[in-house]
């Protein structure tokens, strides 16, 4: 955990280094007082600095005072990575497939990653999951929800065929 | 008299059949919520925000009370039948009401706890009301610096208060700051920080960053640690306390009201700190100490009181001044702002309806919250039950659709995943998530009143100094951030003395 609090020190002080650099190229003055730049190059400023603390106390202070693992056990590591994959997966089919569609998707990936290995549970959770959406917020709350390959299946608006 | 009259006037809108329902919704959710661990007041607000959208803003702001309030309820059932902390604010519970759980007295515990927080809840509505119409009129005299330097404090506070490490929750805050300045630029149109997004010309929407930390960073922090809800006991029996309980717990429950409000009303304390002290001071104040960790009510009753009372000292701030001094009533009044409501001391006199309205639901809702955890607990325990394979993926599922809903943009839905990834490193990390959102929703606030400021002194930084409650406030919060400096050279010089 030591060198994960490093990395974040690290990370954290170049993001604010770089934040600085992109705000210092907006005006930071104007004829009374402040200009567009202004706010953010001081926050970048204070972000470094504590950024700076941050990795200082990470080297200084022993490996003792620091949890021992960034992930104690692998399996709750890759528990992590499934549902972020799941998820990015879901986001990048959002548009062709639809959101109800990709959501149902990744509900199915999900489930079985919080604990259910059992195929009907997940099936029957990812139907629900896609009318659900549709109706609750489709066709209820007229959220327009990106359709996808079922926009003329089922349609937002008008009505359900 | 006339905060009376105002009264009367907001419980007629609160018990229309509408409101009482929205009332009755953010009751029953709040409670859920609280119990369910891992899911607290904040994520719970975030998440079901976008229900309300078309829903007038007093209804809205009725179910966002009902939820804050329901949650410190629920928080009490996993602490006494689990173990296990429904929300932060409800730790010292587990302490003796899980030992009470153990002696056959999990009833009693939760009946204690739901009498004790009902008072306290209704004991601090009536102190929202004594309190903010002075206030109110305080604050109508404050000009663009008050407001600058009050809500430099408010951030500093919740930083300096935040329980862990003052660095990580400054560095949080600077954090926060700097992604409210991303978008286009309010005075000169000059986009800043949007890394040529044109989506984020608006800005990053409060409801991306609050869900994404409170909602789905906290379901990745879940999906690594997979726990069993494991109960003492399903069957709740005795809830009524008998007039032994009610001696030991009367003086607690008095002295929580008090102190869980006070401490409410500081920016950045809450119901965690509010119900600590209450443990610590029962403790202390006890001729039997020794009982305290095995099974005391007083344990019980204080720190529940505590934690409710809170929540009518948090809305002093937010209703009075505008400003929010924590992470729950920060997504408050970016949902208030979202609804076309400005809170602050103009609202009493712009929108008393409103203003009174969730007042009034405040008390009906501690009635509600009262007859529920005394007569429903074992219905909670069996919602309790729902299995995290159910339960995680409906909070991810709503998550995404609801803030896909607030601009209908899928755009929010990426940065909705960004922000959920930073949710669960701040987890790991030990990075407190409410500075961040606090400052996501309070930096264009500071900026607009900086920049008043200095227009109004024709761009003299003298107008920060000359202006006493400015001077006043400014000094409060330098004394904020050199807060934990002191007591980091007092914890040395006492391991110091203590290793010679």
């Amino acid at each position: 955990m030591k060198r994960a609090e490093q990395v974040l020190g690290l990370v954290l002080l170049l993001f604010a280094v770089y934040i600085g650099y992109e705000s210092s190229l907006i005006e930071a003055g104007a004829e009374f007082g402040m200009g567009p730049g202004f706010m953010p190059f001081w926050l970048s400023v204070g972000l470094g600095i504590t950024a700076a603390a941050l990795l200082f106390r990470a080297v200084a202070l022993p490996a003792s005072r620091f949890a021992t693992a960034f992930y104690p056990e692998k399996a709750g590591a890759l528990r992590v990575i499934l549902v972020l994959a799941g998820y990015l997966l879901a986001i990048v089919l959002m548009k062709p497939l639809g959101m109800p569609i990709s959501l149902a998707i990744l509900t199915a990936i999900t489930v079985p990653v919080f604990g259910s290995r059992n195929w009907k549970t997940i099936a029957l959770t990812a139907v629900l999951t896609l009318f659900g959406v549709y109706l609750v917020f489709g066709r209820w709350l007229g959220v327009p929800l990106p359709m996808g390959i079922l926009e003329e299946v089922l349609p937002i608006y008008g009505p359900i065929y | 008299m006339e905060a009376l009259q105002q009264l009367m006037m907001g419980f007629s809108i609160a018990i229309t059949p509408v409101n009482l329902l929205y009332c009755l919704l953010g009751t029953i959710a709040g409670t859920i919520i609280g119990a369910l661990p891992g899911i607290g007041p904040s994520a719970g607000i975030s998440i079901l925000l976008p229900l309300t959208f078309g829903v007038n803003p007093t209804s809205a702001m009725i179910l966002m009370a009902g939820i804050y309030c329901g949650a410190m309820y629920g928080g009490t059932i996993t602490s006494v039948l689990i173990n296990l902390p429904g929300e932060a604010s409800s730790v010292m519970t587990t302490l003796d009401g899980y030992q009470m759980a153990l002696q056959g007295r999990a009833g009693t515990a939760l009946g204690m706890a739901a009498f004790g927080s009902f008072i306290a809840g209704t004991v601090s509505v009536i102190l929202l009301m004594l309190v903010a119409v002075p206030l109110v009129k305080v604050a109508l005299s404050f000009g663009p610096p008050e407001y600058f330097a009050l809500m430099l404090m408010g951030l500093t506070t919740i930083a300096g208060l935040s329980g862990g490490s003052a660095l990580k929750a400054f560095l949080v805050t600077f954090l926060g700051l700097l992604v409210s300045t991303a978008g286009m630029d309010a005075l000169s149109g000059h986009p800043r920080l949007t890394f040529d997004f044109p989506e984020l010309l608006d800005g990053v929407n409060f409801l991306v960053v609050a869900v994404g930390l409170f909602g789905i960073g906290e379901v990745l922090y879940t999906a690594e640690k997979t726990m069993k809800l494991e109960f003492v006991t399903t069957t709740i029996k005795g809830v009524w306390p008998n007039r032994e309980d009610w001696r030991l717990s009367w003086k607690p429950i008095t002295r929580g009201t008090f102190m869980g409000f006070i401490v409410g009303v500081l920016p950045g304390a809450g119901g965690t700190i509010a119900s600590f002290l209450s443990y610590a001071t029962e403790k202390k104040l006890s001729r039997h100490p020794e009982r305290f960790g095995k099974g005391a009510i007083e344990g019980v009753a204080g720190p529940e009181s505590a934690n409710n009372s809170s929540t009518g000292g948090a809305m002093v701030p937010l209703l009075t001044l505008g400003i929010p001094g924590s992470g729950t009533t920060a997504i408050m009044l970016g949902a208030l702002m979202m609804f076309g409501l400005q809170p602050g001391p103009l609202l009493f006199q712009k929108n008393p309806d409103f203003v009174w309205g969730v007042i009034a639901s405040m008390y009906i809702g501690n009635v509600m919250l009262l007859i529920m955890n005394i007569g429903c607990i074992p219905l909670f325990v069996k919602i309790l039950k729902i299995p995290n394979f159910l339960l995680m993926p409906l909070i991810i599922v709503f998550s995404t659709v609801g803030v896909y809903a607030v601009d209908n943009s899928p755009f929010d839905v990426g940065l909705l995943y960004i922000f959920s990834i930073v949710g669960y490193l701040m987890r790991k990390f030990d990075l407190p998530p409410a500075p961040l959102v606090l400052s996501v929703v309070l930096g264009p606030m500071v900026e607009r009143a900086l920049r008043q400021s200095l227009s109004m002194s024709l761009g003299s930084y003298d107008i920060f100094y000359t202006r006493p409650i400015t001077v006043g406030l400014l000094l409060l919060a330098f004394a904020m951030i050199l807060w934990p400096a002191v007591g980091w050279f007092r914890d040395r010089r006492r391991r110091g003395a203590d290793a010679s």
